[in-house]
């Protein structure tokens, strides 16, 4: 399969960058570079670990779960709700090289 | 017919193995494709023949669901009915529970390898199995196979399973809080319920006498039988017109399809990698926290998915065995990539799986699994949907793309001497209406359909009444319960349920996820909200006069009569009695998308319908709306979802900092 150009999430595709000679992941919404398609692009965007009752799940424990809540840098569009204990890492969910 | 030596050497079976290798290698064998035979059919023909044999395992299924009086058949449709090939492949599945796939094809290759030469297999056996280590999911799940010949010679299986309410255990309805398998009921590992067409009356009787209700558990048997001698006498008749020969080459044909179909839909997926995270809270024995971890990678035209990271098997019954896992899974990919294509074993051809012993997704025997379907199983299935889901996207499958549904199934386990001073144990299936996940171009469904057996539905309040001490006082959708998104997860539901004329029974509770989120959403669309179980001992309920009784609608009102004492996600069986209640909440589907991308007329329909409430209609998604028509005030929400945009970015931080 050969492709310069694929929709990884509602939010976000992969292009081929010619200038820079390299895949970038873009947002949708504001075509805002996020990071090289190599990257884990939760690590370059702005998040909130959120505690669960903001949003009304009041039975969650926050010191088991919180929501860590990943933006578009630029539109502040919501990427991905990760429910996830506070001590883990970013979780590298999506990891597509264009060939 | 003594010997089937043939069928064991595909599966790499030798003679003397243990017990367990022999488990591992027949469960994940459905994962390898079928060696190809030459076929030859005229396609027309083949076309015709495909359709009749779904139509006689539809005419089975009637058979079955008609015969058996248990509502969780009859009425919840949680029975699969499926073909196999002459050596246990299954060539079609037909809907309700889809996790017993894997396990039905092994439970016929432990049926071959251990009895094929003794004590030997017969026109006219039947062959019953539970046993979770070589079926899957746990004991409840009955199943009854029989070899299909055509003169003398074995052509075919046919294969009917039943959630029957009970086959024994530490407590009635189940164990959840059992510490190994031999708590959790009568385990059979293959006998002949039916020999040479004649009932075998001490094995009708082993069962009468293992478990609290024999009558429900003798007609579901019934009903199996009944079910595969339809399939058996029509499928003699087209043999008959056909010929053997065609009849097994179209067997063989329709696993082929379903092989080349999967694979060639894998292709349209880009090489790539992808990560997925669940959690559970409670272990079967105590709160605790738990994962299930996947990678998923797409390289070399199939789909690899390896489990390293998830938990260490459970030391209470949040397990489930390795066929229920390839089960789980299999609901999945059926339900989401190759929902069109032929439901069969050829479907997970593409598809490799590695799941680590002694993880809680492949315990080490004999562990207790019993709440698998309500635990680990959906758990996994979830967690499954969310690298699916995003290698479905990156694949431009986009309609395919689907937030988790429920991925915990909170049930009530009960029983005790029921108002008809019968000794019972059973379980109520209102969980069966989850929630849906939400799509890129839909919300999900409210109250419709759970994950590992999309086709089971929730009985009528009046069947459980009729059978169990039970008065329900509501059961409905509960709103806010989906996750919140661009599309919303559909809602999940709730129900409080007095008890009725009885003085000793016992009422359990078996979930995850109150603690903690266990059904995600996806996008950015939120998990769903958690489940709630308790109850309220000594109402005076029981004392109102009927306009008072129909006032009871929400947890709030029932707070009025009594109170509420909260239990953890799962909780053994707890003495209850006459005027006692119990509550408790199930979940939604997880979201799909930002919130305040949600259309404000769609937000406004859905608190007109009480699926969301005002509140969360103002808090999450940005929309305010003017009483009493909760008409949109369009300035007002744009200025509201301005507020939430300026909020996230004066909150957010990054991280290199």
């Amino acid at each position: 399969m050969s492709k310069d150009r694929i929709r990884i999430h509602e939010s976000l595709i992969l292009e081929w960058n010619s200038k820079e000679g390299k895949a970038k992941i873009e947002c949708l919404k504001c075509n805002t570079i996020l990071c090289d398609a190599s990257q884990n692009y939760k690590e370059c965007v702005p998040y909130i670990d959120r505690d669960p009752r903001e949003v009304n799940h009041m039975l969650i424990d926050p010191d088991w779960m919180i929501y860590r809540e990943y933006y578009c840098p630029n539109c502040a569009t919501l990427l991905e709700v990760d429910p996830t204990p506070p001590s883990e890492s970013h979780l590298w969910d999506i990891n597509i090289k264009l060939s | 017919m003594s010997n089937y030596n043939f069928a064991l050497g595909i599966v790499g079976l030798t003679p003397g193995m243990s017990d367990s290798e022999v488990i591992e290698r027949i469960t994940l064998d459905v994962l390898n494709p079928i060696c190809r035979e030459p076929i030859d059919l005229n396609p027309i023909e083949y076309e015709i023949t495909f359709n009749k044999i779904r139509t006689i395992l539809r005419e089975g299924s009637f058979a079955l669901a008609r015969t058996s009086g248990s509502p969780i058949v009859t009425e919840c449709g949680e029975y699969m009915l499926a073909i196999f090939d002459k050596d246990g492949h299954a060539a079609y599945v037909t809907t309700g529970v889809l996790a017993h796939l894997a396990g039905t094809e092994g439970a016929i290759k432990w049926i071959l390898y251990h009895y094929g030469s003794s004590p030997g297999i017969y026109p006219g056996d039947q062959f019953l199995i539970n046993d979770p280590y070589i079926l899957g999911i746990h004991t409840n799940d009955l199943l009854l196979t029989k070899p299909i010949f055509y003169k003398d010679e074995l052509v075919a299986w046919v294969a009917s399973l039943t959630h029957t309410v009970e086959l024994g255990a530490m407590e009635p309805g189940g164990a959840a809080h059992s510490t190994d398998i031999f708590q959790e009921g009568i385990r059979i590992p293959g006998m002949k319920l039916v020999e040479a067409g004649e009932v075998s009356t001490p094995v009708f009787k082993l069962l009468e006498r293992a478990v609290r209700d024999p009558q429900l558990v003798a007609l579901d048997n019934v009903a199996k039988i009944a079910a595969n001698n339809v399939v058996s006498e029509r499928t003699d008749e087209l043999i008959k017109q056909k010929g053997s020969e065609f009849f097994k080459q179209t067997l063989k044909k329709m696993i082929y399809d379903g092989e080349d179909k999967s694979f060639d839909r894998v292709k349209a997926i880009p090489d790539g990698v992808w990560k997925a995270v669940s959690y559970g809270d409670f272990d079967g024995l105590k709160r605790a926290l738990f994962k299930i971890a996947v990678t998923c990678e797409k390289k070399e035209g199939r789909i690899f998915l390896d489990f390293t990271g998830t938990s260490p098997q459970n030391p209470g019954s949040v397990n489930s065995s390795l066929p229920g896992s390839i089960g789980a899974i299999f609901s999945v990919f059926v339900s989401t990539i190759f929902w069109d294509l032929i439901w069969n074993r050829g479907l997970l051809a593409p598809v490799k799986v590695y799941i680590p012993k002694g993880t809680l997704i492949n315990p080490d025997y004999p562990c207790a699994v019993t709440t698998a379907p309500s635990t680990a199983a959906a758990l996994l299935a979830g967690t499954v949907t969310k690298v699916v889901s995003r290698m479905n996207m990156a694949a431009g499958f986009t309609k395919e793309v689907c937030a988790p549904w429920m991925s915990n199934w909170n049930g009530i386990f009960m029983g005790g001497i029921n108002q008809h001073k019968k000794l019972q144990g059973t379980i109520t299936m209102d969980a069966n209406g989850s929630g849906t996940g939400a799509t890129g171009f839909l919300d999900g469904d409210d109250t419709a359909a759970f994950i590992l057996a999309p086709g089971a539905l929730m009985a009528d309040v009046e069947s459980y009444e009729a059978i169990d001490p039970l008065l329900y006082l509501f059961r409905k959708q509960r709103k806010d319960s989906g996750g919140h998104g661009k599309f919303r997860g559909g809602n999940g539901g709730e129900a409080a349920v007095l008890i009725h004329n009885t003085q000793n029974y016992r009422i359990g509770f078996r979930g995850i996820g109150k603690f903690v989120a266990s059904t995600s959403g996806i996008f950015g669309g939120y998990p769903a909200d958690s489940i709630k179980n308790g109850f309220i001992f000594r109402s005076d309920i029981k004392g109102l006069r009927p306009s008072e009784f129909e006032r009871i609608n929400t947890f709030v009102d029932l707070e009025k009569h009594g109170v509420f004492k909260e239990m953890t996600s799962m909780a053994a069986g707890t003495p209850v009695q006459d005027g006692d209640l119990y509550y408790m909440r199930w979940m939604g589907g997880g979201g799909y998308g930002d919130p305040v991308e949600r259309d404000p007329l769609l937000v406004a329909e859905d608190v007109r319908e009480m699926k969301i409430s005002l509140e969360v209609a103002e808090k999450i998604y940005g929309v305010i709306l003017t009483p009493p028509d909760l008409v949109v005030d369009e300035e007002k929400t744009q200025n509201r979802r301005m507020e939430i945009i300026q909020e996230r970015k004066r909150r957010w931080k990054n991280v290199k900092g």
